[in-house]
């Protein structure tokens, strides 16, 4: 199965309501659900858990900033600085307006930083905005 | 002992303490008249002289004359003194007397005649108590080579004592051949047998003594005679009646003695011991308001010391007061910083419990909307509605105290560029705007333009229920800031509640009257407060209300 959304959210609870969200608009039928950026970097090279199933190139990676045990921007970090990981659009979604977090993740390379609204309707329209976009409107490199 | 305060002063003061400008005037004057009258008694005794009157000549009859040497040079002595400052001025009047002087000082020295005596008037040969006729007495003549000194020097600014020596001598001889003349002591006014000084001559240099010291008035000597202070007016009160009294009882005295009534031994003790009895009293009254003096100085000096304490004292606690409010400053920035850290990260974390309730709710009422009845889909409702309140309020709040922590970037703000885009977003066709010409500030320029958006918003919701709202938005200058109000006929507001305007949450209607949470103001207060300006309000209910704010002024705009 070709997965065309990596969402690495720790939330199980926001994790839901986005997938939840993606369902509505037939996005959400390979969607990989992962809750902490190990799984996530070992998933994008193959090994770990992921060993033997090649490396993996999703459409687009929906990342959280906060996550258990390595932290979404190290992640951004080593994904950036992949010869090949580096062409997978990667979009940070996250409760933080930081400026600090969005300078340092669009100095890291970050394609996309979106703020997930605490209005639920608000934030499915997001959610659904982005995975039409990434999805079916950006192209992505084969 | 002299206090402390006066001492150090001692040494700075001179002795010309307080010689007031109409003192000087005064005895400059005197000095000018005294000269004036002693230039008349010259004048007077060559008329004398020319018509040959012995009453103006020796005042007299048997007494020695004024010699017509000494009239002239007296005359222009006199007129030296009177005429005032010119140097070649004076050496000419001087130059007479004090050749007169020193030719007779010759002439009498080595037994010459130089025929300077009665080249111009001769005198009789018998002429009174004269060795030579028409020559002035050696005292006389010695008293013009000085005077004559002094007249140059005087009015010139030698800080020596040359001028007093030089007005000294000739007034203590003039002097003691004055009271030679009270006494009837033939030696004080005659050397020997050589011509004796005449009566108005003693008494007519000591005038000119007198006018040469008075000429001067700010010379030590003299200001020390005429001055104001305790010493000078002492002197003036005691001197005098000290000499008149002294010399009266020792007429008395030498009358006495000439009358044999006591020996002579008798004589001189009575005046002794009048002169000691004399001395006695005016030391003692001296020295008392000396003391007097002194006392109030000693406290005065202490009220003083006092006082300077007391303002150390005060100064101290002033220093010490600042510390302690610099300290309580730093301790309340500190706290606010803490709250809005706190505020922030409270609110953020609370933002993903709240969307999931909110969420989850949403999914219950679509999924579940068959097997809920209205009552369940009502409670869902209400949960839902609340959650979103709960949302827009943590939204608020972390908008709030984003603008209290974000970094400011300073920069001139076109205030009427701004406040036109401002108006063209959020304010509707139905609303009259009357913007006035704004003067650039110097600010934040996101930051400031959320202040107008607050405050034009706000004055457009509670404008909404006139049926002909306006918005006027204007300034005026206030020092180095400028002031903005936006000014509104809508609602308004009690002033009794004006201090609560500004508080996080704090609203004075309820959201059924017009929404919003209330954090507007509080961010509008912020961001002013952090560019260091001031808010307020004014307003009355019913009647619209006018917010003002102040930001630092800046100048016109560089270039275009």
């Amino acid at each position: 199965m070709e997965i065309e959304i990596l969402l690495v959210e720790d939330n199980p609870a926001d994790a839901e309501l986005c997938i939840r969200s993606l369902r509505k608009h037939n996005l959400a039928n390979n969607v990989l659900h992962l809750t902490d950026g190990t799984q996530a970097l070992d998933y994008v090279y193959g090994r770990g858990e992921f060993l033997g199933k090649g490396n993996q190139r999703p459409s687009v990676i929906f990342l959280d900033l906060k996550l258990p045990k390595i932290d979404g921007l190290q992640v951004l970090k080593i994904l950036k600085t992949d010869e090949m990981a580096k062409m997978i659009p990667v979009v940070i979604m996250t409760s933080s307006q930081e400026q600090r977090d969005i300078v340092e993740s669009y100095r890291l390379g970050v394609n996309s930083y979106v703020t997930k609204p605490v209005d639920f309707d608000q934030f499915a329209k997001v959610v659904a905005d982005l995975g039409m976009y990434w999805l079916l409107i950006n192209q992505r490199s084969q | 002992m002299v206090p402390s305060v006066v001492r150090t002063r001692l040494e700075k003061t001179p002795y010309d303490f307080e010689l007031g400008g109409e003192t000087a005037d005064t005895c400059k004057r005197i000095s000018f008249w005294t000269a004036g009258f002693v230039g008349a008694v010259a004048v007077v005794v060559l008329a004398g002289w020319m018509l040959d009157i012995e009453a103006l000549k020796s005042v007299l009859p048997g007494f020695v004359t004024m010699k017509v040497n000494t009239a002239i040079s007296l005359a222009l002595l006199a007129a030296g003194i009177m005429t005032g400052r010119g140097l070649p001025a004076r050496l000419l009047f001087a130059a007479v007397p004090a050749l007169f002087g020193a030719l007779t000082a010759v002439q009498y020295m080595f037994e010459l005649d130089l025929g300077i005596d009665n080249f111009i008037i001769a005198e009789q040969p018998d002429a009174a108590e004269t060795s030579n006729p028409g020559r002035m007495a050696p005292m006389t003549a010695f008293n013009f080579v000085l005077l004559s000194a002094a007249l140059v020097v005087a009015l010139m600014n030698v800080k020596q004592r040359i001028v007093e020596i030089f007005v000294g001598f000739p007034f203590i001889v003039s002097l003691t051949a004055f009271i030679g003349y009270i006494f009837s002591v033939k030696q004080f006014y005659g050397i020997a047998g050589y011509t004796k000084m005449a009566l108005h001559t003693s008494v007519v240099f000591m005038l000119l003594c007198a006018a040469v010291v008075l000429a001067r008035p700010d010379r030590p000597f003299c200001a020390v005679i005429v001055g104001s202070g305790s010493g000078s007016r002492t002197i003036r009160r005691l001197l005098i009646p000290f000499v008149v009294v002294l010399v009266s009882v020792s007429w008395l005295t030498v009358r006495g003695m000439k009358l044999n009534l006591y020996v002579p031994e008798f004589g001189t003790s009575l005046v002794i011991i009048s002169a000691i009895l004399i001395l006695c009293v005016m030391f003692w009254m001296h020295a008392r308001s000396l003391n007097r003096y002194e006392h109030a100085i000693r406290s005065h000096d202490r009220e003083v010391t006092q006082a300077y304490e007391s303002l150390r004292h005060s100064e101290e606690h002033v220093q010490t007061l600042n510390r302690e409010l610099e300290k309580k400053l730093t301790e309340l920035a500190d706290a606010y910083k803490e709250l809005e850290t706190f505020s922030y990260s409270v609110s953020h974390d609370l933002r993903a419990p709240v969307r999931a309730i909110d969420g989850f709710s949403r999914i219950l009422l679509e999924d579940y909307a068959k097997t809920l009845d209205d009552e369940g889909k009502r409670i869902l409702g209400v949960i839902v509605a609340n959650t979103k309140n709960m949302g827009q309020l943590i939204e608020d709040l972390l908008e709030f105290s984003r603008c209290g922590r974000q970094e400011m970037r300073m920069s001139m703000v076109d205030m009427n560029e701004l406040v036109k885009d401002v108006s063209e977003n959020v304010v509707g066709a139905n609303v009259r705007v009357d913007l006035k010409k704004l003067p650039n500030a110097t600010g934040d320029y996101a930051m400031v333009r959320q202040v107008v958006t607050n405050l034009v918003s706000n004055a457009v919701k509670f404008s909404s229920r006139n049926p002909s709202p306006s918005v006027e938005i204007g300034s005026m200058p206030d020092g180095p800031q400028v002031v903005y109000y936006v000014k509104d006929n809508g609602a308004g507001f009690d002033m009794k509640y004006s201090d609560k305007l500004f508080g996080v949450f704090q609203r004075l209607h309820t959201s059924a009257e017009f929404e919003g949470t209330g954090v507007g103001l509080a961010m509008v207060q912020r961001i002013i407060q952090r560019h260091g300006g001031r808010v307020w309000a004014e307003g009355k209910v019913d009647c619209g209300a006018t917010f003002y704010f102040s930001l630092p002024y800046k100048g016109e705009a560089h270039g275009n």
